[in-house]
C-alpha cells in the first residue's frame, strides 16, 4: 500500500484536471476501507475506522483547493486567526517602547516573541469606547466593539463579532462551507458555563458562536468526514456513503419537521426557526461539498485527556493551536479562533507554572505576585504557535505570511481590570498589509480601528467598524 | 435599555431605576441601534433565546407587552405568549433518561443560553450546532439499542411485517417522545426515515433503521422545543389560548421535574383530565411529593441565587487555605439539601421564612469547620448553627462564597445580586463612565470603609441600594466564615434599606434575614422568580392576576412557598398563552 505522502503526490499532480469533476472516486482508499470493514455493519462502523478511512481515502481526493490555489500567482488565501485571552498582561513587563522593534529588546512577558518581533506589532492601551466600562464584560463584546447591551455583567453585542463579518466573505468566495472554526478551553468550575461568560464571537445578539470546548471533537469534526459532516463519500465505499446517507436523511427529516413546526409558531420564535434551519443547511452543504485535502494535515491528537481537567490544559492548548494551523492549512476555514478562557479565567489554575501557581483571575487582582509567570507561558506558546505557522511552506514565504493572527485580551492587567487600556498583538501579515515590527502608539485610540485594518487586509473593505463614531481606521498600521 | 431590566409589573422600580441612573447622567445610546429592542416590535431581539432578562422587558418576545419594560397600565390584563423554549442540557438529558433508560450525552448539547435570569437552551445556527444535534442523537439511539427492541410493539417481527411494526412502533414511541400524539403527516414523515435507511443507498437493517427513526425524532424539533404548539386546533378561551391536556402535561412536568411527564401525566392527558384548573393543581401538588422535585428545587435555587458556578479553585491566601474544591462540593451539598428538605420530605414545611431563617442544615466535617462547630465524625450530618451567627440561606457558605471575590467579601457585588434576585430590583453595572477600582485592602481599613467612596453623589444613586444590602454580610468573610474583625477593626454590618414599602433597619445579617419573610417586594419577587423559572420568560403587567393569587396563596398559607407555587400552576399565566403575533389560529 502506498503510503499517504505518497499517495497525496501522485493526487497532486492530477489535481488540476480533476478539480472539475465532481465525484471523485479514491480507489485506494476505498480498497482499504473495505477490507477494514468487513462483516460489521454499517451502523457499528467503530469510528477509529471510519477515521482511518477517511483519512487515506481523502488523500486519493483530487481536490487539494489550497495546492491548487497557491500554485495561480496572486490568489494567496488570506486567513485570520484570534487568539483571545483574558486578565490583561502585566504591562510593566509586557509592553514594548513605542517605535520599532528591532532596536530594543523585548520585556519579560512578552521576550518569548523576540525571535519573531520582526513579525509581531503590539497595540497597547486601546479604549474601547462602545463599552465604556472595565471589567469582563468586555469580553463578550471587544470583537464587535459596536453597540450592546448589559447582560448579568457582560456586554452583549447588537452587531456581529469580526469573525461574522469577514468570515461569510472568505469562505464564499473559497466556496468552502465552514466560515470558521471556534475553538475554547473550558476546565471546568469557576464561573465557566455562565452565559454570556464563555461567548466572543457573536452573529448578532441572539446568537452567540458557541466555540467546541471538546477538543477531542472537533478534530473528528474536522478529520473525521462523515463522522461530524464535511467531505463527500468516496462513491463507491459503503460504509461511508451510507453513513453520510443516513444523516442525509435525518436533515431532510428535520428540515421537513422545521417547516411543519414554522406554520404553527408565531413570528416571535421563527427567526429562531428560521436559524435552526440554516444549521441544518448549512451542515447539508458540508456534507455534500467536495471536501479539501486534509491528508497532509490530517493530525492525531492522541489518547483523549480529560478536557475539563486543570493539569490538562497545556496540552490541549498545543492540541488546539495544532488543529488551528492544521485546519488552515487544508483550507477547512479561513477563520479559526480559540477562546483561551471565559471572561475571568478563574477555573485556569496555573499549576503547571510553578512560579504562578494560582488562578489566572486570582493571581491577575493582586498586583506584585506571580501573573507575570502565566503570562509568560502563555507568551511562550503565542510563539510556539508563530513557529507552528512559520513551519508551514507556502509559494514565496510560509502560511505565517498569508496568516494575520490576532492575540487579543480584553482588559488591561488582572489588578486594574482596565477595558481602557486593552492590549493587543498581531502576528504574521496578510499580503504585507500591515507594517509589522513596531509598538504603535495606540494609547487611547480605540480597538475599531484595528478591526477595520483588519477587515481590510482581508479584502473586506468595511466604511468604519462596529460604531460608526470611532469605527475608522487606526494611524501606523498598514504597510 | 438598563430599564428594560426591571420587571415591569414592579412598576415602582423602575420609577426607582429611571432615578438611579438618571442621576448619574448616563447617556442614551447614541446612534438608534438596527433591531433594538423595544424598537423591535414582534420578532425583534427580545423573542430571540439570548434575549434574556434585558431588552423589551417582555423576556419572551411578548408582543403586546411593554417595551422597555415600562408598563403600559392600559393593557389589558392576560396572560403572556409562550415564547419557543429548546430543551437544556439539564432537560435534554432527563428526557432521554426517562424516555430510553439511557444516562445520556446530553451534555455534548453544551449550547445552553439564558433568558429571565435562567437556562434556556441556546440557538442553533451553524453547521456544527446541527451534526451536534444529530450526533447526539445517534449516540443516544446507539446506546439505547436494547431498549429500544424491547420498546417495539412486535416482538416476533417477520420480513413481511416489518412495515406495519415500524409504523406502529412510530406511533406509539413517537407519542411519548413529543410528548402527544402524532399526526398522520408526522407518522408518514418518520416512516419515510425508516423506509428511506431500509433502501439499498443506506442499507441499514430492521433494528438500525428503527434507531434510525429514534435518532430522527431525538433530532426533530417537536422534540427538541418546548412549544406546546401540537398540530391539534388551538383551544381559544376568550382572547387566549388555553393550553391542552397533553401541553399541560409538558409545562408541568418540564416546570416541576425538567424531564417529560410520566405516565400518569401520560394517563391524564389522553383522558383529557387536564384542562381544569383543580385537575392541574392535583397533579402539580402529587408532583411536588415526588422525589423527582428535589432535582427542580436545587436547580431553581442555585440559579435563582445564581450559586451555580462556585469557584473551585482554593484561595491561595493564608487564611483562606482550607478553600479546597471538597469544601466547596460540600458548600453546594448543603444548600441543596437545606432547599429540597425545605420543600420534599418528612420535614418539608415549603415554609418562606425558614428558607431566610433556619438554622438547621447538613454539613460534612469541612464545612461544620468552616461554621465553627466541632464535627464528630465526617459524612454529612444535621446540626444546628449558632443562630446568632446564621439564618438561613443567605448566610450558607455556598452563596457567600460564590458572591465574594478571591479573598475579600465584596459588599457591592453580594448587595447587587440581592437586590437583583431577591428584591427583583436591579442595580445596572456601573455606566459608561471610568470607574475607579476600590480602594486596595490595607491593615485597619475595613472592607467596608474601602467602598466609602460610592457616598459620592454620582455613585450614591446606585450603590444606597446595593451596598447596605452588601453590608449586611460583612461578617462573612469571603470563604463564608463567620468573622467579629475585619483587618483589626470590629465588624459594622449594621444599615437601612430605604425600600419603596418603607424603611428597614437592621444590626447585622441575621437581623436582616429575620426581616426579609416579611418584605413584601421580597414576596413578590419570589414569586415572580418562579414565574421566569417555570416559564422562561419575564412577567408583565398581564400576570399580575396570577402573580396576586399565588402571592396571596403564600400569606394565606403563612408563607409556605408549595401553597404559592401550587395557585401558580392552576393560574391562567401557567394554564394559558396569548396568541403569538401571526399566529395562526385554525
Amino acid at each position: 500500500m502506498k503510503s499517504t505522502k505518497e499517495i497525496g503526490k501522485s493526487v497532486m499532480k492530477a489535481s488540476r484536471t480533476l478539480l472539475t469533476t465532481t465525484s471523485p472516486s479514491p480507489a485506494t482508499a476505498i480498497r482499504t476501507l473495505r477490507a477494514r470493514s468487513t462483516s460489521k455493519t454499517n451502523w457499528e462502523l467503530a469510528r477509529r475506522d471510519l477515521l482511518k478511512g477517511l483519512g487515506v481515502g481523502m488523500a486519493c481526493m483530487p481536490i487539494l483547493r489550497a495546492s491548487e490555489l497557491w500554485a495561480a500567482p496572486g490568489t494567496t488565501p488570506k486567513r485570520l486567526m484570534i487568539v483571545m485571552c483574558t486578565n490583561g498582561w502585566r504591562q510593566a513587563l509586557w509592553k514594548p517602547q513605542t517605535g520599532a522593534l528591532d532596536k530594543q529588546t523585548l520585556p519579560e512577558i512578552s521576550a518569548p516573541l523576540e525571535p519573531h518581533k520582526a513579525n509581531v506589532m503590539f497595540l497597547p492601551d486601546m479604549s474601547q469606547p462602545a463599552y465604556g466600562g472595565g471589567g469582563h464584560g468586555s469580553y463578550v463584546s471587544c470583537l464587535a466593539s459596536g453597540p450592546n447591551d448589559n447582560l448579568r455583567e457582560y456586554r452583549v453585542p447588537f452587531a456581529p463579532t469580526i469573525d461574522q463579518i469577514v468570515g461569510p466573505k472568505l469562505a464564499m468566495d473559497a466556496g468552502l462551507s465552514r466560515i470558521q472554526l471556534p475553538l475554547g478551553l473550558q476546565i471546568e468550575g469557576g464561573n465557566a458555563g455562565i452565559f454570556p461568560s464563555t461567548r466572543m464571537c457573536w452573529k448578532d445578539r441572539n446568537t452567540p458562536i458557541t466555540p467546541e470546548e471538546d477538543i477531542y471533537k472537533a478534530y473528528a469534526d474536522v478529520f473525521g468526514g462523515a463522522k461530524a459532516g464535511g467531505g463527500a463519500a468516496p462513491a463507491d465505499n459503503g460504509a461511508v456513503k451510507s453513513l453520510v446517507a443516513h444523516k442525509k436523511s435525518l436533515l431532510d427529516y428535520v428540515g421537513k419537521s422545521l417547516e411543519r413546526f414554522k406554520s404553527r409558531v408565531g413570528n416571535e420564535d421563527k427567526e429562531q426557526i428560521e436559524s435552526h434551519f440554516h444549521s441544518i443547511r448549512d451542515f447539508e452543504k458540508q456534507l455534500s461539498m467536495p471536501r479539501a485535502d486534509v491528508s497532509s494535515c490530517s493530525l492525531d491528537p492522541g489518547m483523549p485527556l480529560d478536557p475539563k481537567a486543570a493539569g490538562n490544559y497545556p496540552t490541549l492548548m498545543k492540541l488546539s493551536f495544532d488543529l488551528m494551523v492544521a485546519a488552515l492549512k487544508c483550507d477547512v476555514t479561513r477563520i479559526t479562533t480559540l477562546a483561551c478562557a471565559d471572561a475571568s479565567g478563574s477555573n485556569i489554575s496555573f499549576k503547571w507554572v510553578p512560579a504562578a501557581n494560582r488562578g489566572w483571575h486570582s493571581m491577575g487582582h493582586s498586583p506584585g505576585n506571580n501573573k507575570q509567570h502565566g503570562d509568560k507561558w502563555l507568551h511562550e506558546q503565542f510563539a510556539g504557535l508563530i513557529e507552528r505557522l512559520k513551519a508551514v511552506p507556502e509559494p514565496g514565504g510560509t502560511m505565517f505570511d498569508n496568516t494575520i493572527v490576532l492575540l487579543a485580551n480584553h482588559m488591561e492587567e488582572g489588578h486594574t481590570h482596565n477595558s481602557q487600556k486593552t492590549p493587543w498583538m498581531l502576528a504574521g501579515n496578510v499580503g504585507n498589509y500591515f507594517k509589522m515590527g513596531q509598538c504603535v502608539a495606540s494609547a487611547g485610540k480605540p480597538v475599531n480601528g484595528v478591526l477595520w485594518h483588519l477587515c481590510h487586509s482581508l479584502g473586506v473593505p468595511v466604511q468604519t467598524f462596529g460604531t460608526p463614531a470611532f469605527g475608522g481606521p487606526m494611524d501606523g498600521l498598514a504597510a | 435599555m438598563r430599564r428594560g431590566r426591571v420587571c415591569a409589573l414592579l412598576l415602582f422600580s423602575v420609577v426607582w431605576l429611571g432615578a438611579c441612573s438618571g442621576s448619574i447622567g448616563e447617556p442614551e445610546p447614541e446612534e438608534e441601534i438596527p433591531g433594538e429592542p423595544g424598537a423591535a416590535p414582534a420578532g425583534g431581539p427580545a423573542s430571540g433565546p439570548g434575549a434574556s432578562p434585558a431588552p423589551g422587558g417582555g423576556g419572551g418576545g411578548q408582543p403586546q407587552g411593554p417595551g422597555g419594560g415600562g408598563g403600559n397600565p392600559s393593557a389589558p390584563p392576560q396572560p403572556g405568549v409562550a415564547p419557543l423554549r429548546r430543551l437544556t442540557v439539564h432537560e435534554y438529558s432527563n428526557t432521554v433518561r426517562d424516555l430510553l433508560g439511557t444516562a445520556a450525552a446530553g451534555k455534548s448539547l453544551s449550547i445552553d443560553s439564558d433568558r429571565a435570569g435562567f437556562t434556556i437552551g441556546g440557538p442553533l445556527s451553524t453547521a456544527t450546532d446541527a451534526s451536534r444535534v444529530i450526533d447526539t442523537a445517534d449516540q443516544v439511539a446507539a446506546a439505547a439499542s436494547a431498549k429500544i427492541a424491547a420498546l417495539l410493539p412486535c416482538p416476533n417481527v417477520t420480513a413481511a411485517t416489518e412495515g406495519a411494526c415500524a409504523r406502529e412502533f412510530i406511533e406509539k414511541f413517537g407519542r411519548r417522545a413529543f410528548r402527544r400524539p402524532l399526526d398522520g403527516g408526522e407518522v408518514d414523515d418518520l416512516f419515510a426515515v425508516y423506509n428511506h435507511h431500509r433502501e439499498p443507498a443506506i442499507g441499514y437493517g430492521f433494528p438500525e433503521a428503527i434507531r434510525a427513526v429514534v435518532s430522527a425524532m431525538l433530532s426533530s424539533p417537536f422534540f427538541l422545543y418546548r412549544a406546546e404548539l401540537g398540530p391539534g386546533k388551538p383551544i381559544v378561551d376568550g382572547k387566549f389560548v388555553r393550553f391542552n391536556s397533553h401541553e399541560v402535561a409538558s409545562r408541568l412536568s418540564y416546570a416541576l421535574w425538567a424531564t417529560m411527564p410520566d405516565d400518569t401525566l401520560f394517563t391524564e392527558a389522553d383522558g383529557n383530565r387536564l384542562s381544569t384548573p383543580d385537575q392541574i393543581e392535583a397533579q402539580a401538588r402529587r408532583m411536588m411529593k415526588d422525589e423527582r422535585f428535589r432535582e427542580t428545587i436545587h436547580d431553581f435555587h442555585l440559579q435563582w441565587l445564581e450559586i451555580e458556578g462556585l469557584p473551585t479553585e482554593p484561595a491561595k491566601d493564608a487564611k483562606f487555605k482550607d478553600h479546597t474544591p471538597e469544601l466547596v462540593q460540600a458548600m453546594l451539598a448543603e444548600t441543596k439539601t437545606f432547599v429540597a428538605n425545605l420543600f420534599v420530605g418528612p420535614q418539608a414545611t415549603g415554609s418562606l421564612e425558614q428558607l431566610f431563617t433556619s438554622t438547621k442544615t447538613t454539613v460534612d466535617s469541612s464545612l461544620a469547620k468552616l461554621y465553627g462547630v466541632t464535627a464528630a465524625a465526617p459524612g454529612p450530618r444535621e446540626i444546628t448553627l449558632d443562630p446568632k451567627q446564621r439564618a438561613g440561606i443567605l448566610t450558607q457558605a455556598s452563596f457567600l462564597s460564590m458572591h465574594a471575590d478571591t479573598g475579600e467579601s465584596h459588599p457591592v457585588r453580594r448587595g447587587a445580586m440581592l437586590m437583583r434576585r431577591v428584591f427583583c430590583i436591579d442595580v445596572p453595572p456601573p455606566p459608561n463612565m471610568e470607574v475607579g477600582e476600590a480602594k486596595a485592602p490595607a491593615p485597619g481599613l475595613t472592607t467596608r470603609e474601602r467602598y466609602a467612596e460610592h457616598a459620592k453623589q454620582e455613585c450614591a444613586s446606585c450603590h444606597r441600594l446595593t451596598d447596605p444590602m452588601g453590608f449586611s454580610l460583612e461578617h462573612y468573610d469571603a470563604t463564608g466564615a463567620y468573622r467579629t474583625q475585619d483587618q483589626g477593626q470590629m465588624v459594622d454590618a449594621s444599615g437601612k434599606l430605604d425600600l419603596p414599602s418603607g424603611a428597614v433597619s437592621f444590626a447585622d445579617g441575621v437581623e436582616l434575614a429575620k426581616k426579609l419573610p416579611q418584605i413584601p417586594e421580597v414576596q413578590e419577587c419570589l414569586t415572580a422568580q418562579w414565574l421566569r423559572y417555570s416559564l422562561r420568560r419575564n412577567e408583565f403587567e398581564g400576570d399580575k392576576a396570577s402573580l396576586t393569587a399565588a402571592r396571596a396563596a403564600l400569606t394565606r398559607s403563612s408563607g409556605d412557598m408549595r401553597e404559592m407555587l401550587a395557585a401558580f400552576f392552576k393560574s391562567q399565566a401557567f394554564t394559558h398563552r396569548a396568541p403569538a403575533t401571526g399566529e395562526v389560529l385554525r
